[in-house]
C-alpha cells in the first residue's frame, strides 16, 4: 500500500462537506414562521417570544438545581446576559439576531435559539 | 529510540509487564496531560465560536500512543479527563471531555494499529481532533435535547483540522527530539 495521508485528508474534507450539508438542513428546518426567540430549559420549550415586535425586557430563569440564567431581549436580538455557570461560554456568545444562531449553557442545561425567517430585508420591489 | 525498548520487554515477558520505567512514563504523561488541559482551559480566544480549542493535551495522548502503546494511552486519557474535572471542572465538563476524549482515542488507536506504516502521526492527530469535536457535539445535542448545536459543526471541523495539523507537527518534532536524547 502506498502513502495514505492524502486519502485521509480527502476523507476529512469530505466529512467537512457533509457537515456543511447537515448544518444547512438544520438551519432550513429552523427558518419556518416568524422571527422568534425560543427559550429552552432542561430541553423543554420554556417560552416563545416574537422578536420582531418584542419590547426590551429581561427574563430570569432558575432551573431545579437553583442555577440561573438571565436572558436580555431587545427588538430583533437577544443574549444571555448573566449566568452562574462556571465557564460562561453562553455569556461570551453575545448577542444573537439571525435565524439559526444559538446560545447554549450546557452546565445549566439551558439554551436560547432564534428561529423563523430573517427580517433583514424590509421590502423587496421588482 | 523509545519504542523498541518497551516492545522488546513486552515480547519477552508478556504484554502486561509494568516495570518502573513504564510506570514512570505513564505517570509523567498523565501529569503533563492534566497540566496542559488546565492551561488550555484558561486560554480564551476572543470572538471565536464556543468549543474551538487548541487540543494541547492531545500532544501527550499522541506521544503515549507512539511510545507506550494503545492500552496505556487509553488509561492516560481517562486519568487526564478525571483529574482535569477535579481541578476546576464540573460534572458536565467531565462528561464532555471524557466522551470526546474516548471517541478520539479509540479512532486514533485503531488508525495507529492498522495503518501505522502508511499514515503519518499528523494525519492521525487531525482525525483525532475531528472525532473529538464530533463526540462533544453528540453530548451537547443529548444534553440540550436539540439538534440545533450541529449548526456549528462545519466551523468546529475546519478548526479541528487546522489545530490537529499544528498539534501533529509539534508531536512529531517532540518525538524526534526525545529520540535524539535517548530518553
Amino acid at each position: 500500500m502506498k502513502n495514505l495521508n492524502y486519502y485521509i485528508l480527502a476523507g476529512l474534507l469530505a466529512l467537512v462537506l457533509i457537515s456543511f450539508g447537515v448544518s444547512h438542513l438544520v438551519r432550513r428546518q429552523m427558518e419556518e414562521g416568524d422571527l422568534r426567540l425560543e427559550i429552552y430549559a432542561n430541553g423543554q420549550l420554556y417560552q416563545k417570544i416574537n422578536l420582531s415586535e418584542a419590547a426590551s425586557e429581561e427574563i430570569k430563569i432558575i432551573n431545579k438545581d437553583g442555577h440561573y440564567n438571565v436572558v436580555e431581549i431587545e427588538k430583533g436580538r437577544a443574549r444571555i446576559r448573566e449566568a452562574d455557570c462556571p465557564n460562561q461560554i453562553c455569556v461570551r456568545t453575545g448577542w444573537i439576531s439571525q435565524p439559526g444562531q444559538i446560545a447554549v449553557c450546557v452546565p445549566n442545561k439551558f439554551n436560547i435559539e432564534i428561529k423563523g425567517k430573517s427580517s433583514n430585508v424590509d421590502t423587496i420591489s421588482y | 529510540m523509545l519504542t523498541p525498548f518497551l516492545t522488546n520487554c513486552q515480547k519477552k515477558r508478556g504484554f502486561s509487564i509494568y516495570n518502573t520505567r513504564r510506570i514512570t512514563y505513564i505517570s509523567v504523561f498523565i501529569a503533563m496531560a492534566t497540566v496542559l488541559s488546565i492551561i488550555e482551559r484558561s486560554i480564551v480566544i476572543p470572538g471565536a465560536t464556543p468549543g474551538i480549542k487548541l487540543g494541547l493535551a492531545n500532544i501527550m495522548t499522541l506521544l503515549s500512543i507512539m511510545m507506550l502503546g494503545s492500552r496505556d494511552a487509553i488509561i492516560i486519557v481517562i486519568a487526564r479527563c478525571f483529574l482535569g474535572a477535579l481541578a476546576g471542572g464540573n460534572p458536565v465538563s467531565f462528561l464532555f471531555s471524557i466522551t470526546g476524549g474516548l471517541l478520539s482515542i479509540l479512532v486514533m488507536v485503531t488508525a495507529w494499529k492498522y495503518l501505522k506504516k502508511h499514515v503519518s502521526i499528523v494525519s492521525i492527530s487531525m482525525v483525532g481532533a475531528v472525532f473529538h469535536n464530533i463526540g462533544q457535539l453528540l453530548v451537547a445535542s443529548v444534553v440540550v435535547h436539540s439538534f440545533s448545536v450541529y449548526i456549528i459543526l462545519p466551523v468546529l471541523m475546519i478548526s479541528a483540522i487546522v489545530t490537529g495539523y499544528v498539534i501533529g507537527i509539534v508531536t512529531k518534532q517532540l518525538y524526534k527530539s526525545l529520540g535524539n536524547r535517548m530518553i
